[in-house]
Parts: C-alpha cells; sequence; structure tokens
C-alpha cells in the first residue's frame, strides 16, 4: 500500500515536471520568436541606416562643392553657355544632395548634439533658392558672390560636418553592437529550448518506462487473481462437497446422526475460515482496515491464545511448550491492537499445529526492549524448501502447489498476518530447513502502558436458555434464515414473531410488545436502516441487533448510527448469536 | 516641402524648355540611341505609385519599365551600366533589376523632375512588391538618380 502511494506520487510528480518542462519550453519559445522579430527590426534598422548612407552622401557634399567651385571658377573667367550649363548643373547637383542629407535621421542626431551642420546646410540651401531665378544665365557679380560663398562652405565643412562622420560611425557601430547582443540572446535561448526539450524528452521516456512497467505489474496481479481464484473455487468445493453429500446421507438415514453431524459441521467451519480470509485480505488490500489502539494485558492476550491453541495440539499429540517473560506474571499492559496480534498469533500456531505432524512446537516470547517483543514459533514439521522461503508470503501462494491439495487452506493466512505486522510497524521472518522444522519470528513495537484500572464487572450469572422468556421480533426476507434464526431463538426460549421486510416489522412491533428486535438490513419495501429509526421514533429503548451478510465498517457504523444497538455478521454461529442477544438483554 | 514643391513649380515655369531637354544615351556594343524625355514615353508609357526610400510619402512616377526600354531597342544585354550626371556610375543585373520592377522615372506627380529632384532621369524600383529576398541596400544602391546614360553589355 504505502510502496503504491510513493508510486503514485512520483508518476504524479513526473506529470507535474512534464507539464511545467512543456510550460517552460513553450515560454522560452515565445521570447525567442519575439527576440527574432526584434533582431529582425534591429538588422532593419541597420539597412536603412546603410539607405541613407551619411558618410558617403557628406563625402558626395565635399566632393560636389569643390567641383562647384572649380566651375564657378572656370565661369568668372570665361563666361559661355557650355559653362553656364555645367555650373547650373552643378548647383543642382548639390542642391540634390542636401535634400537627401536634410531627409535623413541622422541630422536629428546633430540637433540634439547641438552642432552647427543644420546651419551650415540651411545656409547652403538658402542661398540656392535666392539664385534659383537666376540660374543657367548667372551675371558675372552672382557668380564672383557665389564663389565668395562657396569658399567659406568648404572651409566650414572642414570644421562641421566632419564631426558628422564621427556621428554617424558612432550610431552605426552602436545599433551593430546591439544587433550582436540580440543574436547572442537568440543563441542563448535556443541552447536553453534545446536544454529543455531533453530534458522533457528525458521525462517523457520515463514516463513511458514508468507506464509499462505499471502495465506489467497490473498484469501480473491480474493473473495472479485469477490463478487464485481458481485456487480459490477448488478450496471452496472440498468443503461444500462435504456438506452436500452429509446432508445427502442423513436425508437418505435418519437414523445416524452424530459422527456426520460433526463432518457437516468441521465442512462448513472450514467454508466460513476461507470465506474471511479472503475478505481480511481483500480489506487489507483496499486499506479498509483500520488499526485499533487501546490498552491491554498481553499475558491476559497470550494466556486466551494458549487456551485455543492447547486443545488442538492436544488432538494431534503434539506437545505445546510456552514460555512467556517472568515479570509479565502481574500483567504486561501494552498499547495496540489487541486483536490483530490475537489473528497473527493464532495463524503462525494453527500453522505450526496443522504442518506438524509429530514432535512438538515451542512458542517463545521475549521481551527485547521496553518497546520491542518477539515472538517465536518453532516447529518440527515439514519445513519450507530455501527457494519457497518468501513466496509463502505472496498472496495466494503455498510452499508447494500440492501443499494445498494435502492441508487446505487458502494460501492467504501468511500474507493477511505479514500485512497486519507491517501495519503495526513489525515483520514476521522465516527461517527453514526442509524436514527439519520451521521458525517464524514475529517482532512488534508496543508502547508499555501503565496497568488500566478498571472497575471489576460483578461476575454476571450466566443466563441459560430458561432465563429468556419474552417476545422476539425477527425482520428477515430471506425463508432459510428466518428458519435458522427462528429456531436458535426457540431453542433460547424465546417466542419468535417473523416479518417479511421493514414494513411488516413495523407493523407487527406496533401491534406488540417486544423485548427484543432481529433486523436483517437489505430486504424489500423497507430496508433495515429505514425501520430501525422508525421503531426508535416510538421506542428508544428496545435492543435492536442488526443480521447481515455484509459486514464492511460502513455497514456496521450505519447500522448504529439508524439506531441499533449491535451487529451479528452472516453466517453466525449458536453460541455467538446467543451472547450477543445475552449482551443486548443485560 | 510645401515651400519647395511651390519653388519647383515656379522654376518650372521659368525653365521648363531647358529641364525638358535632357537626353538619356544608350550604348549597346556599337549601337548607340539617344532618347529625349518625349520619345522615351512614347516607347510603352507606365506609372508606378511607390514610395522610395528617400521619400516621406508615396509619388506616383510615369516612365517606362527598363524591361520595355530593352525590348524596344532589341538589345539583349545581361548587365548594364549607369552613370549620372556627376559621373556616379553603379553596374546593374539586369534580371535581378527587372524581377524587382526596374523602371526609368521621367515624370513624378505629371511633372519633368528638375535635377535638383533627382532629375532628368531616375532608376526606380517597384518597392511595394518587394520581398523579403530582395536585397534592399542593392536596390538602394541601384537607384541610381540623374540619370546620363546606360551601357548594355551583350550576354557573353
Amino acid at each position: 500500500m504505502l510502496a503504491n502511494q510513493e508510486k503514485d506520487q512520483s508518476s504524479s510528480q513526473l506529470s507535474l515536471a512534464i507539464v511545467l518542462g512543456s510550460v517552460l519550453s513553450i515560454g522560452i519559445l515565445i521570447w525567442l520568436v519575439l527576440t527574432v522579430n526584434l533582431l529582425n527590426r534591429e538588422v532593419k534598422n541597420l539597412s536603412e541606416q546603410y539607405l541613407d548612407n551619411h558618410p558617403w552622401h557628406l563625402a558626395q557634399l565635399q566632393t560636389e562643392l569643390e567641383r562647384l567651385r572649380h566651375e564657378l571658377t572656370m565661369l568668372s573667367l570665361s563666361d559661355s553657355d557650355t559653362q553656364q550649363q555645367a555650373t547650373s548643373v552643378m548647383i543642382e547637383l548639390v542642391w540634390n544632395r542636401l535634400d537627401v542629407l536634410l531627409q535623413g535621421k541622422i541630422l536629428d542626431i546633430a540637433k540634439t548634439r547641438q552642432l552647427n551642420v543644420l546651419d551650415f546646410l540651411n545656409d547652403i540651401l538658402e542661398t540656392f533658392e535666392h539664385y534659383e531665378s537666376k540660374l543657367y544665365q548667372l551675371s558675372p557679380e552672382d557668380t564672383a558672390e557665389l564663389l565668395n560663398k562657396t569658399n567659406r562652405w568648404t572651409q566650414a565643412y572642414r570644421a562641421q560636418v566632419v564631426k558628422i562622420f564621427g556621428l554617424s560611425y558612432f550610431r552605426y557601430e552602436e545599433m551593430s553592437q546591439s544587433v550582436i547582443a540580440t543574436y547572442f540572446q537568440i543563441r542563448l535561448q535556443l541552447i536553453s529550448l534545446v536544454g529543455v526539450i531533453l530534458v522533457l524528452a528525458f521525462l517523457l521516456t520515463l514516463s513511458t518506462v514508468q507506464g509499462r512497467r505499471m502495465m506489467r505489474r497490473a498484469q501480473k496481479a491480474s493473473h495472479a487473481k485469477s490463478e487464485f481464484l481458481a485456487n480459490m473455487s477448488h478450496e471452496l468445493r472440498t468443503p461444500l462437497n462435504g456438506i452436500i453429500g452429509t446432508i445427502q446421507i442423513m436425508q437418505q438415514d435418519p437414523t445416524i446422526k452424530n459422527d456426520w453431524l460433526d463432518t457437516l459441521s468441521a465442512s462448513s467451519e472450514a467454508l466460513l475460515a476461507q470465506i474471511n480470509d479472503v475478505l481480511d485480505f481483500s480489506r487489507i488490500e483496499t486499506g479498509e482496515v483500520l488499526l485499533e489502539h487501546s490498552a491491554f494485558d498481553l499475558n491476559l492476550l497470550m494466556h486466551q491464545i494458549i487456551a485455543v491453541m492447547k486443545p488442538l495440539a492436544d488432538q494431534k499429540k503434539i506437545s505445546l511448550n510456552v514460555s512467556l517473560p517472568p515479570h509479565w506474571q502481574d500483567g504486561a499492559w501494552v498499547m495496540g491492537d489487541s486483536i490483530k496480534i490475537r489473528q497473527i498469533l493464532l495463524n503462525l500456531l494453527s500453522n505450526a499445529v496443522k504442518f506438524t505432524q509429530q514432535g512438538k512446537i515451542d512458542l517463545i516470547v521475549r521481551q527485547l526492549t521496553s518497546t520491542d517483543i518477539q515472538w517465536q514459533v518453532n516447529d518440527t514439521g515439514i519445513g519450507i524448501a530455501h527457494n519457497r522461503l518468501q513466496a509463502i508470503f505472496q498472496p495466494f501462494q503455498q510452499a508447494e502447489d500440492t501443499t494445498s491439495r494435502t492441508f487446505g487452506g487458502t494460501g492467504l493466512g501468511l500474507t493477511i498476518s505479514q500485512q497486519l505486522a507491517e501495519m503495526m510497524g513489525g515483520s514476521i521472518e522465516v527461517s527453514s530447513d526442509e524436514n527439519e522444522g520451521t521458525r517464524f519470528t514475529l517482532s512488534l513495537p508496543l508502547m508499555p502502558q501503565r496497568k488500566e484500572t478498571t472497575e471489576k464487572r460483578p461476575a454476571r450469572k450466566v443466563p441459560t436458555a430458561d432465563d429468556h422468556q419474552g417476545r422476539v421480533l425477527l425482520v428477515e426476507d430471506n425463508s432459510v434464515n428466518q428458519k435458522i434464526a427462528g429456531a436458535m431463538l426457540a431453542k433460547l426460549g424465546f417466542h419468535v414473531v417473523t416479518a417479511d421486510n421493514g414494513k411488516q416489522g413495523l407493523a407487527a412491533f406496533k401491534s406488540n410488545h417486544f423485548s427484543l428486535i432481529l433486523m436483517d438490513i437489505q430486504m424489500p419495501e423497507m430496508d433495515g436502516f429505514e425501520c430501525a429509526l422508525k421503531i426508535r421514533e416510538i421506542d428508544p429503548d428496545v435492543p435492536i441487533i442488526a443480521l447481515t451478510a455484509n459486514s464492511s465498517e460502513d455497514i456496521r457504523s450505519k447500522a448504529l448510527a439508524s439506531g441499533m444497538n449491535d451487529f451479528v455478521g452472516k453466517p453466525f454461529r449458536f453460541e455467538h448469536l446467543r451472547d450477543r442477544i445475552k449482551a443486548a438483554l443485560r | 516641402m510645401v515651400f519647395k514643391k511651390l519653388m519647383f513649380s515656379v522654376l518650372f515655369a521659368f525653365f521648363g524648355p531647358l529641364a525638358a531637354a535632357a537626353e538619356l544615351q544608350i550604348e549597346f556594343g556599337q549601337q548607340k540611341w539617344v532618347f529625349d524625355q518625349d520619345q522615351l514615353l512614347s516607347i510603352a508609357p507606365a506609372t508606378l505609385t511607390v514610395q522610395s526610400p528617400w521619400d516621406d510619402m508615396p509619388s506616383t512616377f510615369t516612365g517606362v519599365y527598363l524591361q520595355d526600354l530593352l525590348t524596344h531597342i532589341a538589345a539583349d544585354a545581361s548587365i548594364l551600366t549607369a552613370t549620372a550626371l556627376n559621373d556616379y556610375q553603379v553596374t546593374i543585373d539586369i534580371p535581378e533589376a527587372v524581377s524587382a520592377g526596374a523602371f526609368i522615372a521621367i515624370l513624378r506627380d505629371g511633372k519633368l523632375m528638375p535635377i535638383r529632384n533627382k532629375g532628368p532621369f531616375w532608376i526606380i524600383f517597384d518597392w511595394n512588391k518587394t520581398s523579403s529576398e530582395t536585397n534592399i541596400s542593392l536596390l538602394s544602391s541601384w537607384s541610381i538618380w540623374q540619370l546620363k546614360s546606360l551601357q548594355l553589355q551583350p550576354k557573353q
């Protein structure tokens, strides 16, 4: 159970890791796309910078200004149509260059740096606009004036415009640095993306492997269960054969009785024991079994167990030797679940009795420390082969396949015992040599407890059948069960009134006085819970005992909640029913 | 801008004849052609509305596609060298330029272009349809303004 929970947890952690990994990789991918977009923008800016190509235009401006100066000089020396044309075309070329420069973004930077470049360029532009109407027919005065200005511009160029080269390169450098940084970022993102994807792939592989392993385990479990069912049906048929055969013989010859009745009883008991084992096992498997935590006397418990086992050992002529710690004589009070401890010890001891044909059984109890107690059960029985030692704790397994044929049993007893011991924080270990006997060692941690000062109940006079003189209402829909319970109650001296369902039961209760009610749970028309609730509305005191074949904790607590006083599981023995009735009437 | 445009109209009104007199010389091996604006416009008149990287808004250019011009003079050339008034030269790969919509602009918004505004001829491209594969920088350097002559080189 615990191991399974750990596996579930690790598998859910794995799924969580896969989801996180996916989210992370999607996140990085989105970031990558955004960064690539950024890079795209930066590269575009860079290419626009190239497009503006200010250094080129500025260099051209310088050349063209020099050429203009040359043309103007030539024009001032000799005025001709050709020279007029050449000079004005040159002016237009410079003008065009200024337009291109003034549209570029570099001049925005120049403005913020408070360079006088703009003044310089605007000065040229305004001069040209002034002479616009005179182009292609410049007078000698215009030529002289323009030549004068051009001389000044070429000098100013060296002072002002050169600074723009630097700015332009600086800007270009800045932009390429940023492109390089972005590119580097993209590379990092790609690397981390590859890393995350690799981890994700690893996790997915892990998950697949885990899923396959779990599937295999489930298949194995299902196989073991089918095997168990086959085994079970064989084991159930054996006592059933005893029951049916005995009944047939009794029907044919009503005079024979006692011997066959014992066979009938033994077969039924065997059948019940097997069904109880299966139920116990399935409850442990589904985690339905809860540990009780109460104080009890281990010394008393051991004596009770010995009292049960001694006659069985005597029957087979085996001696049962018990050794308890001497200081337990005054009582050994501990906290724990006495019922489960009793179940384990009875299982170990009855196994020992079952598999021992002659010799003896030793039960040695040791108090190792104040909280650790060890029980050793040694027998001189058939023993277990080394390679089967661990298998005997597996569900539905016995030491040999042939063992169940010889000794019977479902093979669940040791599994249940070991699981119970582990639930209590202890263990069961086994050592054996084939044909030399077996040693089981049960170790349990049990906290010592101060002797409980329970008030001693006054010794009760055990009632006999004749003490019960009263009316009992038996609410039960199954006629066979009605007959059996009716007969048992009559044997106890009760007058029995039967009802077939809750509705009839309620009607019977209203018309008569009853000293006790036995209530089945699952019935047509009105079930036992509802009937008990309705009866409780009328009479809060009359004892009601639930009788049901469904013995789960859930039904038990529901029965108590609907006002019933006690709970008896079917099938029940006469003695058990008698005891519960006695307790209820007390 | 508006002021400049106005000045340009005034200038054109005065010096229209001078601006209109521009010629484009084309050489192809031993063959030579000289086209003025009107002659070029009569080959295969076309308009292209596009915003050049040097402008703030789109203009409508009238002129002739390079492909149509080459077809007209039946010149099977693969490379051309374009020269501007300031003797700037650029070598253009004709198939690539044609696929980018190379266009010889003569009128901008219905008017002849003066030298000081990239006239008289300007090789532009259909920047509207340039795809991501187009090398924008290359097109920019091929967009030669104040065009004076084209030397076509025959295919090898």
